[in-house]
This record gives structure tokens, sequence and C-alpha cells, in this order.
């Protein structure tokens, strides 16, 4: 008796590491098609628009850093020098002319339809569970119906179904969910480009899906192996952060 | 030597903008101003009424801010400096010129730092009150269009090393303090040690000044959720008080929110040991009323309305025991903003509201209205302010 449940025991931990194995590898493809290089630069111009007429643009430069770090410059906005900094489920602000970073929440808008975080995280892996929960089509393609839960309650979203490519786990759209349940926004992945010899999404349309007439355009420009020393990514640090180039 | 200066700076400025020599931005606003007063103790029969009226002064104002940033000698330097002409009716023009920040940076190593000039450091985690920022510029009361921009650093020398979620910081500074009108400098030491636990940042703060005991602070700032940040500080003193020992302190605990909407909300309640208590307070009352009365002239009620704008909000910390900061900004609608301050005095409940719009203009413009309402009893706070309403109209332009 005892040696069966033994077995059982076994039996259940192998699946249950099995699972975990194959959610991490079904969110490494998936973030496969953000992230071109451990250490990076990525530049992205920001269109807001409102009825398809334009309100506000901005380009932002983001340092990623692995999987939890990144930095993230205001290259051309209002809030010109403006710099976010994310450190796993921590995020701060420090905005020109004044002399303390403060706390920010990943939901609080950046700039039209954008989170922080939509700026300033670029990968799923480090954040959320993933789970299979079906299959869709898109745009005449089949597509799988990913459900990304999220691990810590400071991820931007709790919830997300990313629909994602069934040959190749290339996403296509992503559904924002709050804690509360509420389908929040919803994301298109419009354009993929090569990028140091892989297909990385350039060019992503967020929409409201309380107010509808509204959406956010990022373009991802420049996009470069780079790395920052560490200090860069200490919240302290942030305000004697200078241009980088 | 002062007056060439006053004029050649912003001259300066100008040309380092056309030169294209460093970040210059141009700041200008156009403002008129109007206040009403009413009869309250110190204001009997509404005298400032009559010597004032219901004013309206159109202001001109224009300021540049020079930014330089550049690297030298191995080292990096970085000066701030403010050049402002202001032109009001009946005044003519008035220049004046700030060096904010004038300082270099070395790494000295990967994560060694040290910084050595005059710099602006902040080191609370308050928006409104900062009890544990104690290398933080004090605000001159003098200046009422005091802002975060006209504020003027420590001179220090800084060394500071950043670990991956730690920092510990070393700071010799001059500080310059402003009590009861007059500028004090002193020599001080500061220590921070900061460390991120989790989504919590914790700072642990002291300062050593002369012939004073040492100042013990501590600071947080913590997420909960998506939506929900809290932050706090507290700093404590032991100190002599005639014969006996006293332990000032003052705590602060605060919160921001993003409310369903996009609403933003901050508010931030402080408790200051040394402030008056309301016994306190009517006893002070009293006797600047009963002061007020023996000198019976055009002058007293002058004397005794600085004074009581000493006691109130525009002090540097206030004069009471507790308040409570309030602060809601809406999402911008067809680039219009409207937010809303209130400090209350929770004590007497007296406060002064400040409800604002803003309306954007392109990039550069922007026009705004801002009313500033005192309300309260009879010898609360802010109800025995002399002026019971405050409304400024302004186009502000950025360059």
């Amino acid at each position: 008796m005892k040696k069966t449940i033994g077995l059982l025991l076994a039996l259940l931990i192998a699946v249950v590491s099995l699972r975990g194995d194959e959610t991490r590898e079904i969110l490494d493809r998936i973030d496969a098609f953000r992230i071109p290089y451990t250490d990076f630069l990525i530049q992205v111009r920001i269109t807001s628009f409102v009825r398809d007429k334009v309100q506000e643009e901005a380009v932002f430069d983001s340092y990623i850093s692995g999987n939890d770090r990144s930095l993230v410059i205001a290259r051309e906005y209002k809030t010109r020098g403006m710099k976010i900094l994310y450190v796993k489920e921590n995020m701060w602000i420090h905005l020109p002319n004044t002399h303390r970073p403060i706390r920010i929440t990943p939901i609080q808008r950046l700039m039209g339809e954008a989170s922080n975080g939509d700026i300033a995280r670029v990968g799923f892996g480090e954040d959320y569970d993933a789970e299979c929960i079906g299959e869709a089509e898109h745009d005449g393609v089949l597509c799988d119906r990913i459900l990304l839960k999220a691990r810590a309650e400071a991820s931007t979203y709790a919830q997300i179904i990313l629909t994602v490519r069934k040959r190749d786990y290339r996403p296509l759209r992503a559904d924002f969910y709050l804690l509360s349940g509420k389908h929040f926004k919803t994301a298109t992945y419009d354009e993929y480009s090569p990028i140091a010899g892989k297909l990385i999404l350039t060019r992503m349309t967020i929409r409201d899906e309380v107010r509808r007439s509204r959406k956010t355009v990022l373009e991802y420009g420049r996009i470069e192996q780079k790395t920052i020393p560490d200090r860069y990514f200490n919240k302290n640090y942030l305000i004697h952060v200078r241009d980088l180039k | 030597m002062r007056k060439f200066l006053r004029w050649a700076v912003p001259v300066l400025i100008s040309m380092s903008q056309f030169l294209g020599a460093a970040d210059v931005r141009m700041l200008g606003f156009v403002r008129i101003a109007g206040d009403a007063f009413r009869p309250t103790l110190f204001n009997p029969e509404n005298f400032c009424a009559d010597f004032l009226g219901w004013t309206a002064e159109p202001v001109l104002d224009l300021r540049q801010f020079l930014s330089f940033d550049f690297e030298g000698l191995s080292l990096h330097w970085r000066a701030d400096i403010t050049g402002s002409a202001e032109f009001a009716d009946g005044r003519g023009g008035e220049s004046d010129f700030l060096v904010n920040q004038f300082f270099f940076q070395k790494e000295l190593t990967e994560n060694l730092v040290l910084i050595a000039g005059r710099i602006i450091q902040r080191w609370g985690t308050g928006y409104a009150f900062n009890p544990a920022d104690i290398v933080a510029p004090d605000k001159d009361l003098a200046d009422p269009n005091n802002t975060e921009k006209r504020a003027v650093g420590n001179d220090m020398i800084m060394l500071e090393y950043y670990g991956l979620s730690f920092s510990l910081a070393a700071c010799a500074l001059t500080h310059t303090e402003i009590r009861n009108g007059l500028r004090l400098r002193n020599g001080r030491l500061a220590l921070r040690f900061y460390k991120n636990i989790g989504q919590v940042d914790l700072s642990i703060l002291t300062l050593f000044q002369n012939r004073e005991m040492p100042v013990w602070a501590g600071s947080f700032a913590g997420v909960i959720g998506e939506r929900l940040e809290i932050h706090g500080e507290a700093r404590f003193q032991k100190s002599e008080a005639g014969v006996s020992t006293v332990y000032d302190h003052e705590i602060l605990l605060g919160f921001q929110i993003t409310l369903p909407g996009d609403f933003f909300l901050v508010s931030e309640y402080i408790y200051r040991s040394r402030g008056l208590s309301r016994k306190a307070w009517n006893r002070a009352l009293d006797t600047s009323v009963s002061f007020t009365g023996m000198l019976n002239g055009p002058s007293a009620e002058a004397a005794a309305a600085g004074l009581l704008q000493n006691l109130n909000v525009f002090s540097p910390q206030g004069a009471m025991r507790h308040y409570l900061m309030i602060y809601l900004s809406s999402p911008s609608f067809r680039r219009l903003t409207a937010q809303s301050t209130c400090l209350l005095n929770p004590v007497d409940r007296s406060f002064v509201l400040i409800p604002a719009l803003g309306w954007w203009v392109g990039k550069s413009f922007t026009f705004h209205v801002r009313n500033y309402i005192f309300l309260g009893k009879g010898k609360s706070e802010f109800g025995e302010f002399f002026q019971s309403n405050r409304w400024e109209f302004g186009l502000w332009v950025r360059l």
C-alpha cells in the first residue's frame, strides 16, 4: 500500500513538473518574439489617438537587463528626461526638475492607453504563469488561447488571455483583465520584423475596452544589444542618471 | 556686481540657448490674482480690505532654466541656473538669478559614486510633508512662488554605494535653516541606509549636527495590489527643554491610489509633537489679540496679519500638531485637467481648499484658473486667516 502511495506521489510530482516545464516552454516561445537579447536597448514611439485623431506622441528609450529589470527614459515627450525604473515587481518614476524618485503602481497610465508596465516590461515569463485554455481562430489563422495569471499582485495585469499562432506561438492578440475581472484593454500585435536573426515584434496597438474610441500605437524602432551598469537599476541612483546614448 | 549678474545671467542663458550649448528651457507666465479679505480677530472691521481692497495685480514672470551637463577632467559636471524677470503693475521690472545646483559627480568604482558641490537631495517618501527629509533645503518663506524649480541646494560632499537592492550614503553638508525669518547656516553629517525588500522600500537615516542631539528617522514606501501605494516617515530627536528632556517626534502616513476612470488620489496625515495643541493655539491667539490692542495703529494690523501668516499653512512646517492633506486629480479630457488639494486641520476642522483647472493648448501653452478658499469657524486656524478667497488666472508658456 505504502509503495503504491509512494509511486502515485512520484507520478503526481513528475506530472506537475512536466506541466511546469511545458508552461515555461510556452512562455519562452512567446517571449522570444519580444526579447532579442539578454540586455538590450529598444526605442518605442507611442502615438495615442481619439477617434483616429492623433492626441499625443512620444519617444521612449527602454534599457532592458535580463528578465526583471528595465530603465525607461523619455526622449521626446512633454516631460522629456522622465525616467521609469522597473526592478522585479517594483516600479519608480523620476520626473525632471524633481529630486527624488516616487514609487508608482504599474496600472497608472503613462500615455494614452499605455500603462507604465506596457513600456517597461517586454516579456511575460517573469510575471505570469501560463495555461492553454483552448483554440480559436484569429483572422483565419488557427490559434491557441493561453491564459496568463499574474504571480505577484504588483504585475501590470491580473490576467491576460493571449491568442497565439498555433504553429509557432507568435502572439497576435492579448486581452487584459484587472483583479476585479474587468476586461480593461485589448492589444493587437500588428507587425514583426527580423532583428538579430529572429522575428521581433515591432508594432502593437492597444485599445481601451471602456472608452472604445481610444487607441494607442506602439512602434519599436531602434533595437540593439546594450548593457548598462548595475547601479542604474538602483532607485536611489535614478536622480543621477544622465543621458545615455 | 550683484546687479550686473542679475542681468548678465539671463543674457548668458539666452545666448546658450541660441548656441545650443546646454539644455535650456524657458518658462513664462502671465497671471492675474485677486484677494478677498474678511473681518477676523487679526483683521478687525476688515482693515486689510481698506488697505488692500480686492486686489488684482497682473504679473508677467519669465524664467529661464539652464542645465549644463558635461564631462570634463574625468568628472561629470552639472549646473542648474534659473534667471527670472518679473514685471508687475506699479513695480516695474525686477530680475533675479539663482544657482540652484552646481556639482560634479565621479564614479569611483562601478558602484561607488562621489558627488560634491551644491545639490538638491530629497530623501523622504511623502508628497506634502517630509519629516525624514534631513538633507533637503528648507523652503524660503519670503518667496510665495517657491516651488521645486526655485529651490536652492545645500553645499555637500556625498559618497554613496549602490548595491543590487540597497544603498548606503554618507553626506557632509552645510544646511541653511530658515528660523524666525533668519537664515542660519550649520554643518551636518547625514547617513542613510536604504534597502528594498519585496515590494517595500525601507530607509533608516540619522543626522548629526552642532550643539544638538542626533536626529533618527526612517521611511517606507510600498505597493499593495495593482492600484495602491502606501508610504510613511518618522523622525525622533531628544532635546532639552529647560530642566526636562523632551522627545520630539513627527510621524507621516500616506497613500496614493489610481481610482477607476484614472482618477488619482493622494492623502497624507502628519503628527508633529512640537506643533501647537488646540489649547496652546487659543492661548497664542489671545496673547496676539491683546498685543494688537495695545499697539492700536495701522502697523498693528499688519504685524498681526504677518504673525498669523507665519503660523499658518505657508510656514515651512505648519503651526499645529495634526494636518491632513488630500489631493485628487482627474484624467485629462480634451486637454482639460482638473485637480483639487485640501489641507485640513482635523482638530478645529478648518481647511484651505484649492480647486484648479488647466487647459493645454498645443505643446507650449497652458491656461489655468485656481481658487484658494480658506474656511473654518472663529478662532480656528484657517477660519482666522485674514484672506477668505484668492483667485488666480494665468497663462503658462513653455519653450
